[in-house]
């Protein structure tokens, strides 16, 4: 699958983001991060995530946020940035999330990126920061004071805290 | 502006605005649609005074561009969550303040869940 049409390989164009070498960040003063609109970018997506019946939309969720121009909320925002949503796109297609309720993503003003599930009886948020460990949050809604952290990857083929994420949200269907 | 100070100190039973962007509203499980704990994760978040901005006849905090929402929470909510409201009024806009302090993720979903959406 693909939003490319025509394309064969497993990608998704999301925008046209592209990182601006240190020493050529004329537009620094008007981005304030590094980061402007040159070239685009690719998303690798993978086959288990293309499997999940609600791909497509969270891959125009994506889109969406990958589009987001710098103070998108008015409030001095960054613009979301491409590794964001890269590792929340490999994140999801690691932990076999198919079989999984679909997921929103959502945009932090940091330029991080947060995989959300609100289920009936419990909540579960990935927060994917650019770089670093992701971290997962579990919390019955209404209280979550109570709730859980855990770091959920710092590389696309760390499985550890990934199968805690999918044991957090089958934890709704067992209440 | 009806002698009400833009400097005053944000008593807690102040209202305070925030605009939420439309990709921040998502599914809450029962068919409606909630605030995400994302918006509220800014350790110095901006927000409007109701009760300034309602005595200098602006009303509702603008929409821009795609915020697609405003949502309120009581000074209140924030300080039990161990922040600090600031009045932070602006030329341009007297009613600011900011909610100062680190928003560890159980604090920026209580402050989500506090948040009632107004617009």
């Amino acid at each position: 699958m693909s939003l490319i049409e025509g394309a064969t390989s497993p990608r998704v164009l999301t925008d046209d983001f592209q990182p601006v070498a240190s020493e050529l960040r004329v537009s620094h003063a008007v981005f304030g991060d590094g980061w402007t609109r040159l070239h685009p970018v690719t998303v690798e997506v993978g086959e288990r995530l293309q499997a999940a019946p609600w791909c497509k939309d969270f891959l125009s969720l994506v889109r969406a946020l990958s589009s987001l121009a710098p103070n998108w909320n008015g409030y001095g925002e960054r613009p979301i940035h491409p590794a964001s949503l890269k590792r929340a796109v490999a994140l999801l297609d690691a932990m076999d999330a198919s079989q999984l309720p679909a997921p929103s993503i959502v945009p932090v003003a940091d330029g991080s990126v947060q995989i959300e599930w609100h289920l009936r009886t419990r909540s579960v948020e990935v927060e994917v920061p650019p770089s670093g460990d992701a971290t997962g949050f579990a919390y019955d809604p209404g209280n979550a004071d109570d709730g859980v952290e855990w770091r959920v990857a710092g590389q696309p083929n760390d499985r550890s805290g990934l199968d805690r994420l999918v044991q957090e949200l089958a934890g709704d269907e067992r209440k | 502006m009806d002698g009400v100070d833009p400097s005053s100190a944000v008593a807690d039973d102040e209202a305070l605005w925030r605009r939420v962007h439309s990709t921040q509203l998502v599914p809450d499980g029962s068919g409606a649609k909630r605030v995400s704990s994302a918006a509220f994760k800014d350790p110095e978040m901006s927000v409007d005074r109701r009760l300034i901005r309602e005595a200098c006849g602006q009303g509702v905090v603008d929409s821009r561009g795609s915020s697609a929402a405003l949502a309120e929470v009581s000074a209140g909510a924030c300080v039990a969550r161990g922040q600090e409201c600031r009045p932070d009024p602006l030329v341009e806009n007297p009613s600011h303040a900011l909610v100062i302090g680190k928003k560890t993720k159980p604090t920026a979903q209580a402050l989500a869940a506090a948040a009632q959406l107004v617009a």
